[in-house]
């Protein structure tokens, strides 16, 4: 299986903050979803993919050295990143004119299909489009040169429920119709991950704290509600952490399946993925 | 609230004391103060004492006699000989200072009106009127009458009751321009900063949730550039009055010339400099806020600096002398009375006029600014 | 207590140098607001919500109705009410060239908390929103989630009785959004009124008391999570928005 981003030991350092060895790929055809703290360190290894920031570590996008081929690299990849591209006094007509240029592969109609279909107006400046209209735009832009890897940075951060669902049907469409190409994004809307990522990359404090396939996840983890007397009685190998509430201890474990036989507990919950990031940042061992 | 006007100013002097690019806007006119005196007065004096060897070029079109000759080397001028247009071309192409062409009993100096011409043809008149004496002595001489007897018929000295402080009353007088120009632009980027900015980075919407009534958010704003300018006004008048007693130090040309503000007229600049700084800040806020951007209001902006100084410069250049009329208009008349008062004149109905219409002009702005600083005009200037 | 009434925003825009087009951002919104309420705000981006909570919070005038606090009204209570209101939104950014510490002390004092009063209160807040390692760092620095922590922090030096919050935790990862939404909890336990404007439906459905969903300038239903999921027939808020506004979020 081909990757379409390789980081290995991915190490950046800042004063105060340290990214450290952080090693995940994103293979063709899956939706990667990067989550974490403000502050974990998202961002930055976004950047350092694309180097923005310099980073040390080995960086391949198609294969190749991000650094060493980075202008053949960018032609193929989509970008939206937080701060803005998009000069308030612009119309979606005019970046259409200009942006055409600029890529090879621009398709002018599908830019204009996707402005018709998220009800964007092509006449209208920048700077009086909404927040979620400008994300959109951002969008549309960097899916419209066909690209083979699309790289965002919270795109549905401040977006309605109704406009977010649209945008990840977007995305899905999108791997669907060409299986080489591949999504690396990063979100705290984690319920949006939970339905469309094949994998979840978790960063805490600069270090990676796992890399797994979303089903697994949501398939064999589970959240154990039990008292201080059972939960005395559970080995530490076969819990990832535990919360003590209240009334009653909170367990969270990997192999829900291996739980249920050995322990002989019937009800263990399904999490959702911010639960199981609660039960890291939060959890102890 | 009372309190709260002051915890406004407290917070913009503070933001724009924190803030670089302000602080460099107050600082850059000032420091240009020294330069401005100091080199004004190193080109004087160049003028002055300009080195002969500098203008003593002269063309002969003609045969000079012994005479002539023997005048010409006492008086260090260096000949050049040629017929008319080869001296033509020569003084076309610089290098010679001007030409002299005869026609029987009569010499013409050929050149244009410009500043070495015009020391080489002093040069040259002082050079004929010697040849013209000596000729004069000749022919009497001749004649046997005695030539002391009629060519000192009546002489003529030059008694200097005042000296010469031209130079002295430019450069006070640049100086003091450029103390109003300095106010000016400390005042244009503060008060965009403080509205069309504040807009911009979102914290005015932040501002006007506070319980701070509308007006005194402005006035606070307004207070805080006027500081801001009167700052740079005191600033720049130090500066002015150092540079001019390191100046008196520095060149001849002020030997036994007084170089420095008289009291009244350091009295009278503070007092400008006070009232311009309301004056413009007021003016400069009224502008930014009504500018949809940034960008905006700094180009509406860019204007005043030019307005606050050319009026000025040129009236001084023109030697305008003040009217009742001219006192109240605004920019020139600042100038054009701290002039009157470095050359001694002291009116007191023209300073009367500035000072009421100054008060008046301030109270408007004042007024207007309060005015139209509403909430949702501010917000959404469109 | 809170209460809007016939609450209208017309908004003239020049769509070319001759025409100029009437926009009607809000019209005709009603509704109440009670001590010890948490009410949740929810619409697509451009619904006019953020206009409506700009109204409330004494920033935009309505071109018609009346917003009243307790009795008393903008117009002729001005500063009074401001000096109750909390308002933390996406536009109301704070000035980074302080310290979080120099703002709150700031804010302090144009609220007129008194001096002593001022010291123990940003120490109490420090505390609740975990901001001790960052107090005294400059605001430009801070990261994202640590400046909306100090945006909200400045929002509670003068004990404000109503609360107006417009999309407090976007941007928030979880753990910073779960300490903001406590909070809001605590708050209501202690009377106070809290307007909540968010787009995240299960945050709506986990704190609010009733919801009010606003479509293109109008109230489209209002009522508990509980008989908006009965009246739409769905199971939790996120589809029950679905079915009201679902498919087309127009935006002009």
């Amino acid at each position: 299986m081909k990757n379409n981003i390789e980081l290995q030991n991915l190490t950046k350092k800042y004063v105060g903050f340290e990214l450290k060895d952080i090693s995940f790929n994103v293979p063709e055809g899956c939706i990667v979803g990067l989550i974490g703290e403000n502050g974990a360190g998202k961002t930055t290894t976004i950047k350092s993919i694309l180097n923005i920031t310099k980073a040390d570590g080995v960086i391949k996008i198609f294969g190749k050295d991000n650094k060493a081929y980075e202008k053949e690299i960018k032609k193929e990849i989509g970008v939206v990143l937080d701060d803005s591209f998009l000069s308030d006094y612009l119309t979606a007509k005019q970046i259409n004119s200009i942006i055409k240029d600029a890529y090879k592969n621009w398709n002018e109609n599908k830019f204009y299909d996707l402005l018709k279909q998220f009800n964007l107006p092509t006449d209208k400046l920048v700077k009086d489009f909404s927040s979620g209209m400008k994300m959109k735009l951002k969008i549309a832009t960097a899916i419209s040169h066909n690209p083979k890897l699309l790289i965002l940075d919270e795109p549905t951060s401040g977006l309605d429920p109704v406009v977010r669902s649209e945008i990840l049907d977007i995305f899905r469409k999108y791997i669907e119709e060409d299986e080489t190409r591949s999504i690396l994004l990063s979100t705290h809307i984690t319920t949006d991950l939970e339905h469309i990522s094949d994998y979840i990359v978790f960063i805490e404090k600069g270090k990676m704290v796992f890399n797994l396939p979303t089903n697994e996840l949501l398939e064999n983890y589970g959240i154990i509600k039990c008292s201080e007397e059972d939960f005395l009685k559970i080995d530490k190998n076969d819990y990832i952490k535990y919360r003590k509430q209240k009334y009653q201890y909170e367990i969270l474990t990997s192999n829900k399946n291996n739980i249920r036989k050995r322990y002989n507990i019937a009800t263990i919950d399904k999490p959702s993925i911010e639960d199981i990031m609660l039960f890291y940042i939060k959890g102890e061992k | 609230m009372r309190n709260n006007l002051w915890n406004i100013l407290k917070k913009e002097l503070r933001e724009l004391f924190r803030d670089k690019k302000s602080l460099a806007m107050m600082l850059i006119i000032p420091i240009f103060i020294p330069l401005l005196v100091i080199g004004m007065s190193a080109l004087f004096e160049s003028q002055v004492s300009k080195d002969v060897e500098e203008y003593n070029k002269i063309g002969f079109a003609y045969e000079m006699s012994e005479v002539e000759k023997t005048i010409a080397e006492e008086m260090k001028i260096e000949i050049i000989n040629g017929n008319e247009e080869e001296l033509k071309e020569k003084y076309n192409q610089g290098e010679i200072d001007l030409y002299i062409t005869k026609d029987a009993n009569k010499y013409i100096i050929n050149s244009d009106g410009s500043d070495t011409s015009t020391y080489s043809s002093s040069l040259m008149e002082n050079y004929f009127n010697t040849y013209k004496q000596y000729l004069q002595q000749n022919y009497l001489q001749e004649n046997n009458l005695n030539p002391n007897d009629v060519l000192n018929i009546i002489t003529v000295e030059e008694n200097m009751i005042e000296q010469d402080n031209y130079f002295a009353n430019y450069i006070k007088n640049y100086a003091f321009l450029f103390i109003m120009m300095a106010i000016t632009v400390s005042a244009t980027y503060p008060a965009t900063d403080t509205t069309a900015g504040e807009r911009e980075r979102g914290t005015l919407e932040t501002l006007l949730t506070f319980p701070i009534k509308s007006k005194d958010i402005i006035v606070g704003k307004f207070l805080g550039v006027t500081v801001a300018s009167i700052i740079t006004g005191i600033i720049s008048l130090a500066l002015a009055i150092i540079s001019l007693v390191a100046t008196k130090n520095m060149f001849s040309i002020y030997d036994g010339i007084d170089v420095m503000y008289s009291p009244t007229a350091i009295l009278f600049a503070v007092i400008v400099i006070i009232a311009y700084s309301f004056f413009i800040s007021g003016l400069c806020i009224a502008i930014a806020s009504t500018s949809k951007t940034f960008k905006e209001a700094q180009s509406a902006l860019t204007p005043l600096t030019f307005i606050s100084f050319f009026p000025g410069m040129i009236a001084f250049m023109m030697g305008i002398t003040t009217t009742p009329i001219l006192s109240i208009v605004p920019f020139l008349n600042f100038t054009l009375i701290f002039t009157d008062i470095n050359n001694g004149n002291i009116d007191i109905l023209n300073i009367l006029l500035m000072t009421i219409s100054t008060i008046v002009y301030i109270s408007l702005v004042f007024a207007h600014i309060i005015k139209q600083y509403k909430s949702e005009k501010v917000l959404f200037a469109k | 207590m809170i209460k809007i009434s016939n609450i209208t925003k017309k908004f003239i825009r020049n769509k070319n140098k001759k025409e100029k087009e009437e926009f009607y951002a809000d019209k005709d919104i009603i509704f109440e607001a009670n001590d010890g309420e948490i009410i949740g705000i929810l619409g697509p981006n451009g619904a006019g919500k953020t206009t409506l909570l700009r109204m409330i919070a004494g920033i935009l005038e309505p071109t018609e109705g009346k917003i009243t606090f307790d009795g008393m009204n903008y117009k002729d209570n001005e500063i009074e009410i401001k000096q109750k209101i909390a308002y933390l939104s996406g536009n109301t950014k704070i000035y980074d060239t302080l310290s979080s510490y120099e703002l709150l002390k700031m804010c302090c004092d144009i609220y007129g908390v008194s001096k002593e009063n001022s010291e123990k209160r940003i120490k109490e807040i420090t505390k609740v929103l975990g901001m001790e390692q960052f107090l005294y760092n400059k605001i430009a620095n801070l990261s994202t989630g640590q400046t909306q922590k100090v945006n909200l922090a400045r929002c509670l030096v003068h004990n404000p009785k109503y609360y107006i919050l417009d999309e407090a935790t976007t941007g928030l990862d979880i753990i910073s959004s779960q300490i903001i939404l406590n909070f809001i909890k605590e708050e209501r336990e202690k009377g106070k009124t809290i307007l909540y404007s968010t787009h995240y439906m299960e945050e709506a459905e986990n704190i609010c008391d009733r919801v009010i969903m606003i479509n293109k300038g109008k109230i489209i239903k209002a009522g508990t999570p509980e008989e908006i999921k009965r009246d739409t027939n769905t199971s939790n808020l996120r589809d029950a928005f679905f079915a009201m506004i679902g498919g087309v979020s127009d935006e002009e």
